[in-house]
Formats: C-alpha cells, structure tokens, sequence
C-alpha cells in the first residue's frame, strides 16, 4: 500500500478505504487517523467573539441594524444620533452572545466528561489506564461489565465461553434486546493473555468510516492467513458492555469516525424559547404484594394481586403446576455473580417478565446446563432434566419444553398463542376452557398480550422413541426444519389446559391518554424505532394509535425499489384513487417541475388508515424518486410507524416532512439514538431519565415522562404560542403607531425627517419604556389555564393554522398602528395648532409638541397592552405601572436645569415637562388620544366576539360559564382500549435461543455462584436417582 | 424512537406481567411492573407558582358588563369635558390683523412688503383697526407666521445651546450645527451662531388707543413674555469682561443678517439684552408646525391693566421682516386667555363628536349584545 499517497500536505484526502494494524501506532499513524477524542462544541476562548459576531450579523434582524448603524454615521443621512441604534444593538448582542457561550460551555463541559473517561489500554504489554480521548486507532483496548464501549471495536476476544460478549444498544439504535457478538476464533484464543496481546499483530482493512450502523466489512490478515470480518465481530461506540465480564477489542474507528458520532447529524442552535418547564411529578400510591416470603424475589418486581398470593401459599396443585411451567418453558440465561443476587438474561422482556413473575409467587429459576433447569420451588431446589426445547418461531407460535422431573415425571410445557394452544387442547379441559377464553377476552381487551400455557405428561417409552426420531431429524441433512416441525406437531397434542398469562406493555403513565388527547388537538403522530416490526406494532395497539377500527394497516416491508414503489402506491389507491388522476393538483405540480414550492397540499384519505414501514422498505422510500411517494402516502394515513431504522434514517424522515409539508415537526426521544431526529426537527424534546441524556443535551425541551408532552404542547406550547403572537402583534403595533407619526409630521415639517419625539425618548422607548410590560406578558400571559387548556385540545387548533399571527394579522397591526399613529399626530396637533398657556405664552413650540406626543404615544400603547394581558399578576401590574412612572421620572429628570447644566448639549429639552405637563389643556389633549385609540379597539373586539364568534371564543364563552363553578378536575379515567388482538407476539419474534442453549455454547464452565456444571451435591444426588 | 415505553433493564422483568392461573380468578387489580427508577429530583423545578406560572392573577374579561358601561361612562364626560372646553374657548376674545401687505391686496403695507423683498428695513406702516367690544385683560399681543418651517430639521439643529448658554468656549468656537453661521467668512465665530438666530423676527409694533380724537399710546409689557427656565436657566449671557457686555463678546461677529450685535438687542436694558433678549429666547424657541404664532407683548399696564376698552386703535409697524420670498403671511393677534389658554375650538368639538358617537355605538353595542347573546349561548350548548 503507498503510504506516502494518503498524506498529502496538510489536507487530508478522502479516505477510501481503513488500513491498520494492531499494536503498532508508528504505522497507524502515518494515516492520520482520527483519535478517540470528540468535539461537540462549537468556540474556544480565542474564536468565541470573531465566530459567535459573524453568526449573530448573518441573522437578517442584526445585519439590517448593523446598516442602519453605518448610516446614522453619516450626518448628512441621518435625523438621529449614532446611540440610538447602538444601545438597543449592543444589549441584543450581548443577551446572545452570553446565551451562546453558556450552552457551548455546556458542550465543553460534556465533552471533557465523555473525553476523560477511564479506560484501560495495552500499551507495551502492560495494561495502563489511560482516558478515552488518548485512545488511537489500532489500540487494543480491554472493556469490563457495565462499560460504556469506547470506540468502534473489532472484538478479539471475551471471558465468556466461545467469547461471546453480550451488548445492550440501545442507545445507539433503540432496540431494547440484548445482542450477542462473538469473536473470530483466531482471536478468541488470545484470551486475556496479556504477552498473546501484545504479540498480536492482525492488519485490518475495511471500509472508510461511515453511518451504517448495521454493516461492516473488512478482513483482518494474521500471520498471512486472511479472516473476513463483518458487524457480528464489531462493538460500537454507544453501546454498554452486559453480563460479560470482561473483553478485548481492538480499535478500528475512534471519536467522530465512530458509527455513533456519524449518525449525529450536525449541530445547528435552533432557537425556539427559552424556557424549559417541567411539571411536578404525581406519584399514585397502591399497596404493593409483599414478596418478602420469597427471600428470591426481585425487588425491583411489583405486583398488586394479592390473591394469587394466598393460592400460592396454599399449595394449589393448578397454581403451582402453572408457575413451575414459567420458570421451566422459556429460554432465559440467569446469571448469579453474587450469591442471591439473580439476574436474569432474556431474549425478549416479555419472557423475561414471565420468568421474573415465577421467581416472585417462590417458582425461582435458578440456573441452566444444557442438561438441566435448577429451580427453587417454595424454597425447596430440584433440578429439571432439560431434554427438549422445541423451539419457538413465527409460524408456530408457542414453544415447548420436555423435562423429566426429580420424581421422574417425563412433562411437556407448552406456552404459545391462544389460538394456537386452544387447537391442540384435550377434550378434557373443554369447561376450563370456556372459563380461560372469557379472561382472555377480557384480557385482550385491556390491551394485554395473552398467551396460554399448558402441559402434557409424556409416556417414557413414547418419548424414547420420540426423542430418537427428534435426533435424527436434528442431524439430517436436508429437509431439517420441516421434519423438526413435524415432529413438534406430533408431540404438542392433547394438551392440558394450565392457564392464561397477560402481559402489557409498560408503557409509562398516561401515554394512551396522550396520544389520544394529542390526535384530538389535530397531531400527526409518527413513531420511529429502532424495535422489530412486531414490536413496534404491538406498542403501537397499547398506546391506541393503531386500532381494530382503522379500515387496514399497510405494512411497507418490500426489499427492492420496485416492491416498495408498488406497496406504497397500492396504499394509496386504496386510501384515495382520485390521487392518481391526471387532474390531481399534486400530480400537476410536479409535472412541471419550474413551480418553485415544494410544499404538498392536504390529501384526505377515505377512512383512518395507518402504514407501517420497515428500515430496510424505508432505506429505499426515502431515496430521491421514492420519496414523494412516500410522504403522499404517509401523509394520508392517520397513524405511521417506522420500524427498524437507523438514527440517521430517524433524522431524515423528519427532514422529508420538513421539505414537503407546511407542519412543525417535534422530535422526541430518549436515547442517544434519537439525538439527531431531536436535532433536525422543529422542535427536539428529550425524554430524561435513561441512562444516557444525550437526547436530553440535545433537545430544546427535556423532561421525565412522555405524558408531559401533552402539557408541552396543549398548555406550555399554546400558551407560549399565543404570548408570541400576542408580543409580535403588539410589537408590530407599537412601532407601527411610534414610527407612522413622524411620516404625518413629514407633511408639517418639509419633509425634512425632523423627528417627533425627543432623542432620548426615540433610544429608550423600545428598550426601557415599552419593554417590561410587553415582558411581562410574554411571560405570564394565558387566556385560560392549564386544565381548561387540557380539557379542550381544541384549543390548540387556531395554532396549527396559524390564525394569531399570519399575514392578515400582520396587515390588521399595521392598519391599528396607522389609526392610532393619526390619532397620536392629529390630537397634539389640532391641540396645539394656535394654542398658548394659559399665562398667554406660547407651548406650541417643537419641544412641548414633542413631549405631548411621546406621552400620547407612550399611554396609549400602556393602554393597549393592559387591553392585550389577560392574565394580570402582580409582576404584570408592577411593569405596567412602572414603565408609566419611570417614564415620568426619566423625562422630569432629563428636562431638569441640572442635567442641562452639567451636559447642555444633550439635554436641550430643558423645563419642557414642567412648562408643558402643567397644561389642563394638554392633558386633555392626552386623555382624549388614550379613548380615541382604545375604546375602538374595544368596541371592535366585542362585537367580533359577539357577531362572529370564532372556535375558541366559543370554547372560552363556555369556560366562562362554566369558571362560575368549582374548576373540574382533570379527567382521570382509565382509557378502555378496544382492541380484540391477541398474543403470539409474546415471544422474542425472531428464532429462539433454544439451539444455543441445547448446545451448550453460551455455558460457562466455571464461576463461583453459578449451578451450571458442579452444583451442589444434592441436585447431583437427585439427578441419578 | 418510542421514548414514552419503560426501557427494561435486563432480566428484571422488565414488562409488568398479569399472570392467572385459570382456576383463581384474579381479581381485577391491575398488574404493574416498574423496573424504572423515578428520575432523579436534581433537574425538578422549584414548585413554585412563579415556575409553574401559577401566578394569581386579576383576569379582566370584556363582557358586556364592562364593555357597555364603558362606552356610556366615557360617552358621557366626553361630552360633559367638550361642552366646558367649547363654552370656555367661546369666552376668549381674539383679533387678527393680517399685515403682510402682499402686492395687490391693497393694504397699508404692501410697500413696506415690496421694500422688504428689495433687502431695505426700516419701513413702517400703520393699520387703523377698531375692537367691536371690551377685551378684557390681560390682553397678549402675538406675531403670527404662516408657511414658515421653524420644524425643518436642518434648520432646528442650527444652534449653539452651550454659546447660548454663556459657555465662553461656546463664544469662541461654536458648534459644527451652526454651519453655515458659524463664522463669517473671515474665521470670526457668530454670535449666536446658528440659522434659527440669524433669522430673528425683527418687525417691531406700537398700539395707540384712539380717545377724544387723540392716539394714546398703549404701553406693551415686553418682560415675562418667554418661559422662566428659558430666561434664567438655558439662555444666559457670557461673564461681563471689566463690567461691559460689549468686552464679553469681544472676538465674536454679529449673525449676517443683524443690523447689529447681540449685546445691543436691547440697549436701554442690561437685563434684557444679549442672549437674554427675551424676544430672542422666544425666537429661539422654534415652534412645531409651519404656522405658528409667538408671544409679542403684553397690555397689562396703566390704564389698560383691565383690558382693551372697545373703540378704536392704531398699529403702527416697523416692516423688516421678508416673508413673501416664500409666500408667508403675517399677522398681529389680540388675545385674552382662559384657564385652557387661547382660543381653540379643536378640543372642545372633537370630545363633543366622539361622545355623542361613544353613545351611540353604546346603543349598537347593547342591540347587538341582546339580539346575539341568546343564539351564542345555544351555540356553546
């Protein structure tokens, strides 16, 4: 390889392809790999100022005052002095500029953290501690239980058996299971042999660094021998280290080449508002079932049905028989590493669920050999013969175990789904039955997923002969999975009924109750997950967006462009065949592809539908030619849910919609994985609490619970929502009405740009005079408070279609500011056309005309926004009345012969406040201004609401009548779900662990608390009776 | 994404589970696994009612409780304020006496005004007026200017407040506003500098009374005729040099346009000369719109102290000022005043209209209200 083609000055190229080796930084360096230290942070001390001023000035707002600056330079251009622009400028910088260097300090912050964390290297065949960021490409590095994994890892090898290393990924890719990885056998034999390490000299090559977070090719050459290398090998950045104790990897992609650091999308500020609510937290209180009985138990496991309880301890055979089959029928790893402390490794959490409830009624399942189940029954250890495991997949629906107990009873546990298990029942449970199918039902309803589980005692001489045939079909050659089934069939009969579990899906508090109330504030709601497809659909049916009365649910799982073109369009044809019409706006536009707006128009489907759509489907819906197709699609459906896609993926579909519809997107999101979903939308939420708060460091809002969504929408947002427009019109309004009076007086004044108002008055309006209040509404401001805002989601519609502050709106300010700006010219000047004081000297003069009209000007808008703030606090009182009497002092003092003596030139409005305010006639012309500006106001907004009541006037009129009354409290019923599905989803969805386990490759030989192997004496005893 | 499910830690159960056996029936409670812990309370808010903006608050509604009562109440003293103000603006006397003398009007001035475009002062002329009833005093005398744009904002700026104010170094070297009457051509700094100076109203009246067949001069009161803090605080002459104004303004040039320097405005009267001139500080005082009438003098002396009896009465005027370059009027005012000032019919007719309307939207209002009240309450329903 010519390694003097890669460095090339001090540019880098484009790197093609990953060459490295293995405990040789020398070579490794020489490509200029990046090292494992990351930057999220945008300045440092020296480039804040330049950087964070030229981002400011790029802002429109900024730029355009930075001009008007230049200008008032000029005396010749200008009517105002150079401070009138620059105090206001200077203090919005400043707010800015302060709020930029806090969050990116924060961003510093969280990088030292991440970059600074420990993490042991071999280094000259010692292990150092060193910290993350010292990590360079070709480390070998060694990673321990609950570690975070460093960087992109190539796995040599691991201390459990055949060097397994099991990883939890959810941050990376939202996928709840664990994963297993597994080790090339070449590497594996390396072990933690510190000198075998150290001499290993492996060279890699593979791809340059990329966002594929389930792909990976490369070889890895060893002692001339090539080995491929592919993702099952790799650990990523972002993932924890579980149940293994300890592993090596060898490093291939550090800091932002990681898999993890690619898919973060890039970090832009986005500013919505500035504040970050949260709501108080209800705890509910239930007494819980004490499982203190079972010294076993879980604590962490909570149950609240005390009946089964007493059953349990009263020894029922049924009850017994029903949990022995829990802890007995399943595919879980335990895993003892102290004594008592029992942590169990399942395939699916719903599996885990069913085993952990076992353990807590005193049916613990204490360990497994591919021979044999120890369990602990009511205290007592007995160790099952484990000699089958009919294993579970899609099309069967139910697994089975055979096991000979201690006694010696040969017993076949079943548990699938409950049509399934139902068909292969015996006729003897036929009233059982009955009496199951109504709990199920019941279940169902609930939104539960059901299973049923059943057992069979087995002849032992049938089940030789069984268990021979099983061999044989397991070791043939061709045809293995279908005679397997067969042979499962074959003995999966005649079933005794034992009883019915329910599982739900935990979600968190609220959550259905949510959805609900957000779909009825008009909320399109879209889940992207990392989940299986089943899962993701079943969590779909127990939050209630998916439901039995949709017309039909696409599901988009095609592997080619073309599938996926076709499932999309058939969807759409059925949804609403006019849209393929020739005529159809849509297909119109993009016809003619000079038409600049991308933006599609609302199509309505002929019912509630919702689509479903696989990663890899959506890794083609979403290339260039498919992706209208896809948003057409989506868009008409009532509810979408994405399964299986990337983080990257996550960001893009929220990219898709930003450029083809007119919405407001809100991301949100609890691992790291969401991080650049949360960063591309609108509006980014983090939900906290996980382990990882990356989403919460990247979101604009974070809190605990994904109910809190509905109060950040239906009452933060709407209230936040409303205070925005309320302070823009009013904004618009009060600058409108300061600014158009000196276009009158241009008509009196030759035109000359003599302005109306004193200079100091012109710099302190905006700032201090009108600021406070409008301030002060912003922040306070609600027409109706939360519970009514909760309780009628329709509220939050006039905001979905912008009706506050739109166009229309815009032009009704400026015509509001144009009346009273000719209120707030014509008044003074009729007032003061000829008049004198009532001594007989003159006021008509331009400083008493001045200061008439700025206290005109600055008591109307007083007036307006006292007309505007609904909600008056006492913070609201005291910025009103304050502005109105700082106004008063600063004139008196500005006008006073002392300032004018110490700074003549610029105080020359001296002795006007007290010539002129002492005026009967000049107040009058005041108060006259004040009811000619507002009482149309007024008057208009009652008969509006009067003649044509929009919406939310009525929903208000109603909230009226009905505050007369005691407020009602939030409704707390318990949302029914409709929904008749039913279990087989139970399960882990893919093929079971059950071939592992048989094989014995994930056993560990020896640990100290372990049973596998070298139990206790007893259950060897036991086992050879 | 679906942030909203408990992530369940491995192996601890992590969905709740609802497990019955057939044979007990479970009772309806409701299984509920919570492996997750509550989040930490670090990042909880204050529960305060300013974070959860749970302020209490006054929350005014417009009804038609307020609306209604609002509209007669102000209906009502906007009428009561405009039928005061239009009877008081009613009381007050006022007489104008165009003088601006434009050619072919004929009047007594006209040659005056010719003489005046020609640059030549001096010139008087005399208007015989009579007063058809008693003014009663005190009676003001003012100058009226029309089309005179005091407000243009080049010609505002053009002062010196630090010169006027005494300020030495004011003297000898005067704003950059004032240009192009700053100095003279030679380098002397004006004084006072500035356009508004330089262009000081300079036509000068008389006021005779016409009694037994002979004019008695009426004395017009020249003192207290601009605001207090003009005269003793914003205009102040430099510090005598040896006693004598005259040294104090010494290396300083008259304005252009002056027949002589500021120290001689008044020569009688020391306390009314140079910058304190108060006919020059009410000049100073430029006015807000392009008509606008300034103070003159005032009758309250002698026999007059009461008023102007009616009769007859002689004008004479010193005709120095140009004004038909840029088609201005002028005029000569007499006044009484009122605890609301002069003469201003304005106020009083906009509150005696916007009253009466304030009612009758009242009216409209109560109609609408009663008419649409019913059907708006079916809607809510």
């Amino acid at each position: 390889m010519p390694l003097s083609g890669l460095k090339f000055g001090k540019k880098k190229l484009k790197e093609e392809e990953r060459h490295l080796q293995a405990n040789n930084r020398d070579f490794n360096l020489e490509f200029e790999y990046a090292n494992n230290s990351i930057k999220t942070s945008k300045y440092n001390f020296f480039t804040f100022l330049p950087l964070n001023l030229f981002e400011q000035f790029q802002r429109i707002a900024n730029a355009y005052f930075l001009f008007l600056l230049i200008l008032q330079l000029i005396p010749q251009v200008s009517s105002l002095s150079w401070f009138t622009t620059v105090v206001p400028l200077v203090l919005v910088l400043t707010v800015s500029g302060v709020k930029d260097a806090i969050d990116d300090f924060n961003r510093h912050k969280s990088d030292n953290h991440v970059n600074n964390r420990p993490v042991q290297v071999l280094i000259n065949g010692r292990l150092k501690d060193d910290k993350w960021m010292h990590i360079q490409v070709g480390d070998i590095i060694k990673l321990e239980n609950n570690n975070f994994v460093t960087a992109d890892l190539l796995l040599l090898s691991s201390s459990e058996p055949h060097s397994l290393t099991y990883i939890e990924t959810a941050e990376l890719d939202g996928e709840t299971n664990l994963k297993v990885k597994q080790a090339l056998t070449v590497t594996a034999e390396l072990g933690e042999n510190l000198q075998k390490l150290t001499d290993f000299n492996g060279e890699v090559k593979c791809e340059a660094p990329n966002n594929k977070l389930d792909k990976f090719t490369g070889t890895l050459t060893l002692h001339g021998e090539k080995f491929a290398l592919d993702n099952e090998k790799m650990l990523l950045r972002g993932c924890t280290i579980r149940n293994t104790e300890w592993c090596f990897g060898l490093v291939i992609y550090a800091g932002p080449d990681t898999k993890l650091m690619q898919n973060c999308g890039k970090t832009t500020f986005k500013r919505t508002s500035i504040d970050r609510l949260m709501n108080v937290l209800v705890l509910v209180h239930t007494e819980k079932v004490d499982f203190s009985y079972n010294q076993l138990a879980d604590p962490k496991f909570v149950f609240y049905d005390h009946s089964l309880v007493e059953a349990v301890k009263l020894d029922d055979a049924a009850t017994h028989g029903f949990f022995r089959l829990l802890s007995l029928c399943h595919t879980v790893m335990p895993e003892e590493k102290k004594a008592g402390n029992l942590v169990y490794q399942a395939q699916s959490p719903d599996e885990g669920a069913l085993v952990t409830a076992a353990r807590n009624f005193g049916f613990v399942f204490r360990a497994r050999t591919p021979e044999t189940i120890t369990v602990v029954e009511m205290g007592e250890t007995k160790v099952y013969e484990l000699l089958a495991i009919l294993d579970f997949n899609n099309v069967r629906k139910r697994m089975s175990v055979i096991v000979r107990s201690p006694e010696g009873d040969l017993t076949l546990y079943c548990k699938g789904a409950d049509t399934i298990v139902y068909e292969l029942l015996d006729a003897s449970c036929e009233s059982l039955k009955d009496e199951t199918m109504e709990h199920l039902n019941e279940f169902a309803g609930e939104g539960l997923r059901t299973l049923v589980v059943a057992y069979k005692n087995l002849q032992e001489d049938y089940f030789e002969e069984w268990h021979k045939r099983h061999h044989e079909a397991s070791t043939a050659l061709d045809g293995r999975e279908e005679k397997l089934s067969e042979l499962y069939e074959e003995i999966e009969k005649d079933l005794m009924l034992l009883g019915a579990t329910a599982i739900e899906d935990k979600l968190q508090d609220g959550v259905p109750q949510t959805i609900e109330t957000l779909a009825k504030a008009h909320i399109k709601i879209w889940v992207l997950t990392g989940d299986k497809q089943e899962t993701a659909v079943n969590i779909g049916y127990s939050c209630n967006m998916l439901h039995d009365d949709m017309k039909d649910v696409f599901i988009i799982e095609g592997n080619t462009s073309e599938a996926v073109l076709d499932e999309l369009r058939t969807a759409r044809k059925k949804m609403n065949p006019d849209s393929f019409l020739d005529s159809d706006e849509i297909n119109l536009k993009f016809e003619n592809p000079s038409m600049k707006s991308r933006i599609l128009p609302e199509e309505q489907a002929n019912g509630v539908y919702g689509l479903v759509i696989n990663g890899h489907s959506l890794a083609y819906a979403l290339e260039g030619n498919l992706e209208l197709e896809l948003v057409r699609t989506a868009c008409m459906c009532k509810v979408v849910i994405c399964c299986r896609v990337t983080p990257l993926q996550k960001a893009q579909v929220v990219e898709l919609v930003k450029k083809y519809k007119k919405a407001v997107t809100l991301a949100i999101g609890d691992g790291a994985n969401d991080v650049s979903m949360i960063k591309t939308a609108h509006i980014g939420v983090g939900i906290s609490g996980q382990e990882g708060m990356q989403a919460v460091l990247s979101s604009d809002f974070s809190f605990a619970q994904f109910r809190y969504l509905q109060r950040l929408l239906l009452v933060h947002g709407r209230w936040s929502y409303i205070r925005m427009c309320k302070f823009l019109r009013y904004f618009f309004y009060k600058n409108f009405a300061f600014t158009l009076v000196h276009f009158w007086y241009g008509f009196f004044s030759g035109f000359s740009a003599q302005t109306v108002y004193d200079q100091w008055f012109i710099t302190l309006y905006n700032l201090v005079y009108t600021s406070l209040p409008v301030l002060g509404m912003s922040l306070f401001d609600q027409d109706v408070d939360d519970r009514w805002s909760m309780r009628f989601p329709h509220l939050y519609e006039p905001g979905q279609q912008n009706l506050y502050f739109n166009k229309i709106e815009f032009v009704k300010c400026v015509l509001h500011g144009i009346y009273s700006s000719l209120i707030l010219f014509f008044i003074p000047y009729g007032a003061m056309y000829d008049a004198v004081r009532s001594d007989g000297k003159a006021i008509a003069d331009y400083q008493s005309f001045a200061l008439m009209a700025q206290t005109c000007l600055l008591i109307v808008v007083s007036v307006q926004i006292g007309l505007d703030t609904a909600y008056w606090t006492a913070v609201n009182q005291f910025f009103i009345w304050g502005s109105l009497s700082v106004y008063f002092a600063i004139i008196f003092t500005m006008y006073s012969d002392g300032m004018y003596l110490i700074f003549t030139a610029s105080f020359p409005f001296i002795g006007t406040a007290r010539n002129t305010l002492s005026q009967p006639n000049v107040w009058l012309a005041i108060f006259l201004s004040i009811i000619l500006c507002v009482l149309p106001v007024v008057g208009g907004r009652f008969l509006k609401a009067q003649l044509m009541p929009t919406v939310s006037d009525k929903v208000l009129g109603k909230i009226r009548a009905a505050k007369k009354r005691p407020p009602p409290p939030l409704p707390k019923t318990r949302l029914r779900r409709t929904s008749t599905r039913r279990s087989g989803y139970a399960f882990s969805h893919q093929h079971g662990f059950g071939a592992l386990i048989m094989s014995g490759r994930n056993m560990r030989p020896k640990l100290p608390f372990t049973t596998t192997g070298t139990f206790s004496p007893n259950s060897e005893k036991n086992r050879h009776k | 994404m679906p942030g909203w499910r408990h992530r369940p830690l491995p192996g601890r159960g992590g969905a709740g589970s609802r497990a019955g056996g057939a044979l007990q029936r479970s009772a309806g409670t409701m299984a509920a696994a919570s492996p997750c812990a509550e989040p930490a309370a670090r990042n909880k808010p204050d529960n305060t009612a300013f974070t959860q903006q749970r302020l209490p608050a006054w929350q005014p509604l417009l009804s038609a409780g307020t609306a209604l009562p609002l509209f007669f109440c102000v209906g009502l003293a906007c009428l009561a304020l405009g039928l005061g103000l239009h009877f008081s603006s009613d009381t007050i006397r006022e007489l104008e006496l165009d003088y601006t003398g434009a050619p072919g009007s004929g009047h007594n001035c006209s040659r005056c005004a010719n003489a005046s475009l020609a640059g030549a002062g001096g010139c008087t002329c005399s208007l015989r007026f009579e007063l058809p009833e008693r003014f009663p005093g005190p009676v003001c005398l003012y100058y009226q200017l029309s089309n005179y744009y005091q407000n243009h904002r080049r010609y505002g700026v053009s002062r010196d407040d630090r010169q006027l104010s005494g300020d030495a170094s004011g003297l000898s070297n005067p704003a950059t506003e004032c240009s192009p009457f700053r100095t003279d051509p030679q380098g002397i700094p004006i004084a006072p500098c500035g356009a508004i100076a330089n262009s000081l109203f300079n036509d000068t009246f008389a006021l005779y009374h016409l009694a037994n067949g002979t004019f008695y001069p009426v004395p017009l009161d020249n003192r207290g005729i601009s605001w207090w803090t003009d005269s003793n605080i914003k205009f102040s002459n430099p510090e005598l040099v040896n006693g004598s104004l005259e040294a104090a303004f010494k290396g300083t040039t008259k304005p252009p346009n002056w027949p002589h320097a500021a120290y001689m405005l008044d020569m009688g009267n020391t306390n009314n000369t140079g910058f304190i001139n108060e006919d020059f500080i009410v000049w100073m005082r430029t006015a807000a719109l392009p008509t606008f009438r300034k103070l003159y003098r005032r009758v309250r002396e002698g026999n007059f102290s009461s008023g102007l009896p009616q009769g007859t009465y002689r004008l004479d005027i010193t005709y120095n000022y140009p004004v038909l370059s840029f088609q201005g009027t002028k005029k000569v005012i007499f006044s009484t005043v009122s605890w609301m000032g002069g003469k201003n019919p304005f106020l009083g007719i906009v509150y005696l209209v916007f009253g009466s309307a304030c009612i009758l939207t009242g009216f409209v209002m109560l109609a609408v209200h009663i008419r649409f009240q019913k059907q708006n309450q079916m809607d809510v329903e």
